[in-house]
């Protein structure tokens, strides 16, 4: 029931945003374009048809990073409302009320990002495969909204540090171009393992990747978790 | 209800104390008012009592626990009505109401009455967004009592409101208070704290000065005499007479005989000058 209250009023608190209720349709938006998109190009330049997990883990990565925005809007605009100090006078301890909004966004991601991998056809990587591969995606939307909420003071700053942060977050697929071991280099980035499983270049076993993805982003999740605590209840 | 002993509280980065060393104990069923300009430590000292501030040094016992053991159980016991106003501008009024209910193990008032109790049972269904300052305060006050809380912390809770609606919150804290319950006040305005308190506390540059009730610093502090005020021939005139020996004072006695009186004041001290006079400072 308090679950339901608490889902229910997030979602009416996105959809009386028009500019969040639109990024909600996004993930459909993009299954549109690389349905259509890539038979057009791909005519004109057939060396496109090898970029196509690419240009998925691109896309999967994008969705679930601008439900993790989404997210920080909420929790900026508590902070607008003075909502923080409420919530440490509540029974509910903080953290379980984080955790549930985590959770809402991960599956959300992870859903996005499977109506991209199955939806689009693009690369057909098998059930199981696009399950772990989605599950990847879906770690970055939370820790994208705990490190924007720790640094934006507002939704103006939170704008501007969500573009900020989704160039660091496409940076490292760089390294997935480079077809030398060099391109290694990029996994101090935890993202740079996502794109890495959607584009394996051979050096490390496929399987290997994506745990090594799975614990990297996972650890960014916790960390930016306690970042964000850190930055606003101590 | 609320036991403090030399309690003290200093902020990172500070090296002077905001609250330092007090002492002080509210009794249950009482209505303590915490008393002092802004920056005086009444919030700080709230913030503790609440929870929030947890790195203080003294001892804080609320409901015979000390205040380190409670767990998330004790919001369930108090509630806390904030200084500002704090809801989701984008959900109706009935719906913030909602949303914070659920976070409740214990049954709540539902919140069409508790928008009733504060007259914005009419604007249930508006977007906080659209309310007023003081919609948003009397929103924020029925916040506090919705789990219907054993111990309420007030803090400023007639601030922004008009003369009307400050009356009807005062009344809804006087029922309260009837129903048994202990209520922390946190405030700068004297006149609230004289009609609503039955003892007052003077907190200046984080200290505790005085801990009485209104009446009797009053009392202490009021100049023990009357102001007569007559007319004289259409003339206005005013007589100020010691109370000592009033009975046998002939002027006064006459004038009460012959002239038209339009007013007799004793020349009570108000919480605003007793609280000058003993902490040297203004609200």
């Amino acid at each position: 029931m308090r679950t339901l209250v608490i889902v229910k009023s997030d979602i009416k608190n996105i959809f009386r945003d028009k500019s969040l209720a639109f990024v909600i349709f996004v993930p459909f938006i993009f299954l549109a374009l690389l349905r259509i998109a890539p038979p057009v190009y791909e005519q004109y330049a057939p060396v496109m048809e090898l970029y196509r997990a690419h240009i998925l883990s691109v896309f999967c990565l994008i969705s679930t990073a601008l439900m993790g925005f989404v997210l920080s809007f909420i929790l900026l605009e508590e902070k607008d409302q003075s909502l923080f100090p409420v919530f440490q006078v509540l029974p509910l301890p903080i953290g379980r009320l984080l955790l549930l909004r985590t959770l809402v966004i991960m599956i959300y991601g992870f859903l996005a990002s499977l109506l991209l991998i199955f939806g689009t056809g693009l690369v057909d990587f098998g059930i199981s495969k696009s399950i772990l591969l989605a599950l990847s995606c879906s770690l970055t939307g939370p820790s994208s909204t705990f490190i924007i909420t720790s640094f934006a003071r507002n939704k103006i700053e939170g704008v501007t540090f969500f573009k900020l942060l989704n160039t660091v977050l496409m940076l490292p697929v760089t390294g997935v171009f480079i077809k030398s071991k060099l391109g290694l280099l990029f996994g101090i980035f935890p993202h740079y393992w996502i794109f890495s499983s959607f584009v394996n270049q051979g050096f490390i076993p496929t399987n290997l990747v994506i745990l090594i993805s799975l614990i990297a982003n996972s650890i960014l999740l916790y960390l930016s978790y306690l970042l964000f605590i850190r930055k606003t209840y101590q | 209800m609320i036991k403090v002993e030399h309690l003290s509280y200093t902020y990172r980065e500070q090296k002077t104390p905001a609250v330092n060393d007090i002492s002080f104990e509210v009794k249950e069923g009482e209505i303590f008012g915490f008393l002092g300009p802004s920056g005086a430590g009444k919030s700080t000292t709230q913030k503790i009592l609440i929870k929030i501030f947890n790195d203080y040094t003294g001892d804080v016992q609320i409901m015979n626990k000390p205040l380190n053991q409670w767990g998330n159980d004790f919001y369930e016991k108090v509630g806390v009505g904030f200084e500002l106003p704090n809801h989701y501008a984008k959900l109706t009024a009935a719906e913030n109401l909602r949303f914070f209910a659920s976070f409740y193990r214990s049954k709540t008032i539902a919140p069409e009455k508790l928008l009733k109790m504060v007259g914005l049972e009419e604007d249930a269904s508006k977007k906080v967004e659209s309310f007023s300052k003081g919609m948003k305060m009397r929103l924020n006050f029925v916040r506090a009592l919705m789990h219907n809380p054993d111990i309420l912390f007030l803090d400023e809770p007639t601030s922004g409101l008009d003369p009307a609606n400050g009356r009807r919150l005062k009344d809804i804290i006087l029922e309260q208070k009837a129903k048994g319950k202990t209520i922390f006040l946190t405030t700068h305005n004297m006149y609230d704290a004289d009609e609503l308190c039955d003892r007052v506390s003077f907190i200046i540059d984080g200290k505790l000065s005085i801990t009485d009730t209104p009446h009797s610093l009053k009392l202490i502090n009021g100049q023990r005499k009357v102001n007569l005020e007559y007319g004289v021939n259409g003339n206005t005139r005013f007589i100020e007479f010691n109370m000592d020996g009033i009975g046998d004072n002939k002027e006064f006695l006459n004038i009460l005989k012959r002239e038209r009186i339009a007013s007799i004041h004793s020349l009570d001290a108000t919480l605003d000058e007793i609280f000058i006079k003993i902490t040297g400072k203004t609200l």
